[in-house]
């Protein structure tokens, strides 16, 4: 072996290694998950009732809005303390009809505030009810939620007692997909919630930064929002994310309550998760452009800016990136060093069966709820094939020589080296292989395809394909529009 | 990092809005109580990791013996 040969060789292992970062990462927020148990805010909570104006952003929600109206005025929640502002972002359906009939039914609690000219997106809608509550002196905490979310009965005073410390400026609660009927894509939304937020927010809350409050479920104290300026951001599309970090900026917490409960629902379609997702990926890009002199600097902001928060965001936001760095990595050891590229992909891979077992025995135990209706979701969340590679990690014979001696058959080295360059090469297929399940759901044979398409290349490799679409967008300047999720009320009580 | 802010407990209940009618505020105490049992509840993370850790040291205890 030359010099040459050796340096490249160490270039290589290096990209194998930044694949194994994100890995790594995830189960390091796993790990701080049980600390939840005595790290936690509640030694601070205490029961707190502010007077809550609740903020509906409406457009074209007359199919779910008024149930919501009704849930929220039903909530565990002195009456004369609890405002329902409806902002109609210039409707065209009968959301105005649907609110106004609300107005009437509850006076004093319920009103409907109406832009003439919509279509801008949710934050401008939320800023046109935020002016108009922040210029009055009644509103002490504001809740900014979404018009199709559920709240359960118990779900804002669970919220307000974290108010009560003055430290904490934001809340935000636990959305659990809540569909009534849930297909195979709402049941890996369902699981995937679950893990992004009962588990990942606690392991957030363990740390004292949290990324991103639930765009349905924020709770500002109106100090909070005064000193972020009085209003949500328009420049990004993910004003929630922006919102929870100029809150954190501006010296106050925010804090993740899991027992509090709002039922959400979501996309049934990959195309319409595909739309949603691309537009809070896009918004993750532009936030981390936004605060990019934020990122590794801890004198700037102990939590934000601090190695391990810097991190987990990085892990997410550039997983495709590692994904892809990983799979050249070992296809250049294999011609180079197959010893070498044999033994990293099978620890590799290892590292990851591990850290999928602890990931998903984990999260079925946090909501077991959602553990028994997406159990099949959350086994198939890597997709059957990263499984097939775990699995031939954990016995490298299995695919090449096992299987086929179980037929008689022997396989040539031609078709050994076929095999292993595919498993290699399955970090970075699996993504166009994804947005391939995409788009057969547009054809009539692909409907019925995609759903085994999905399981076969994973729910994790579609989330990452969306990322690399919100790179793609973000890179060509596309539109910024903010597309609204088909929604039809489809939500259990 | 600006706009520190004084570490003290707000008022439980806070006082209606001029001209507003009194609260009928819920009891303190059975909230208090569930903000503890909220507390106490979140011990079963630690359960919860027990459990996911013994799985993992199965699998890799299969693995050394296996290979």
């Amino acid at each position: 072996m030359t010099v040459w040969t050796g340096v490249l060789s160490w270039v290589l292992v290096i990209l194998v290694v930044v694949g194994v970062i994100p890995v790594a990462a995830g189960l390091y927020q796993f790990l701080l998950i049980p600390f939840h148990a005595i790290r936690n805010h509640y030694p601070e909570a205490a029961p707190y009732f502010p007077r809550v104006a609740v903020v509906v952003p409406a457009w074209n929600e007359g199919a779910v809005v008024g149930a919501s109206i009704d849930r929220l005025v039903r909530l565990q929640y002195p009456p004369d303390r609890l405002r329902v502002y409806v902002v109609d972002d210039a409707s065209t359906d009968d959301t105005p009809q649907v609110v106004l009939e609300r107005a009437a039914r509850y006076p004093g609690r319920v009103f409907h505030l109406r832009r003439d000219q919509g279509g801008q997106g949710k934050a401008h809608t939320l800023n046109h009810g935020l002016s108009i509550l922040l210029a009055g002196t009644w509103v002490e905490a504001v809740l900014i939620m979404d018009a199709d979310v559920i709240y359960q009965p118990d779900s804002l005073r669970k919220m307000t007692r974290h108010l009560s410390d003055p430290r904490v400026g934001a809340v935000t609660a636990f959305i659990r997909e809540g569909g009534v009927d849930p297909g195979y894509l709402t049941r890996f939304i369902g699981y995937e919630y679950v893990a992004a937020q009962a588990a990942a927010r606690r392991a957030q809350n363990v740390l004292g930064v949290l990324a991103c409050l639930a765009g349905g479920a924020q709770l500002h104290s109106r100090e909070n929002l005064e000193a972020i300026g009085g209003r949500i951001d328009t420049t990004t599309l993910a004003e929630d994310t922006v919102s929870t970090i100029l809150t954190q900026l501006n010296g106050r917490r925010v804090v993740f309550e899991p027992y509090a409960v709002v039922l959400a629902e979501e996309p049934e379609g990959i195309g319409a998760l595909w739309k949603q997702r691309l537009r809070w990926g896009r918004g993750n890009v532009q936030v981390t452009r936004r605060f990019s002199g934020l990122w590794f600097r801890p004198w700037k902001h102990r939590g934000l800016g601090g190695f391990s928060f810097g991190i987990i965001w990085f892990s997410v936001l550039l997983l495709p990136f590692a994904m892809v760095l990983s799979s050249v990595g070992l296809i250049g050891l294999h011609f180079l060093d197959n010893d070498l590229a044999t033994s990293i992909f099978e620890e590799l891979w290892f590292l990851a069966l591990c850290t999928y077992l602890f990931i998903t025995a984990m999260t079925v135990q946090l909501d077991p709820t959602t553990g028994r209706r997406s159990w099949r979701e959350a086994i198939a969340f890597p997709g059957i094939i990263s499984l097939l590679v775990m699995v031939t990690a954990f016995s490298p014979e299995l695919l090449t020589r096992t299987v086929p001696g179980l037929f008689g058959l022997r396989m040539e080295p031609i078709g050994e080296d076929a095999i292993t360059l595919f498993l290699y090469a399955w970090l970075s297929l699996c993504m166009p292989a994804a947005w391939l399940a995409k788009r057969a759901e547009a054809t009539k044979l692909g409907k019925v395809l995609s759903p085994a398409l999905l399981y076969l290349v994973g729910y994790g490799p579609l989330l990452c394909a969306i990322t690399v679409d919100s790179y793609i967008k973000e890179i060509r300047g596309a539109a910024q529009v903010w597309d609204k999720t088909e929604k039809v009320g489809k939500v259990m009580a | 990092m600006t706009g520190r802010h004084r570490a003290t407990r707000r008022a439980p209940t806070a006082k209606p809005a001029a001209g507003a009618v009194g609260s009928a505020l819920p009891e303190q105490a059975p909230l208090r109580a569930e903000i503890g049992a909220d507390r106490r509840h979140e011990r079963f993370l630690v359960r919860a990791a027990l459990i996911a850790a013994i799985l993992v040291a199965v699998v890799i205890t299969t693995r050394v013996i296996w290979l």
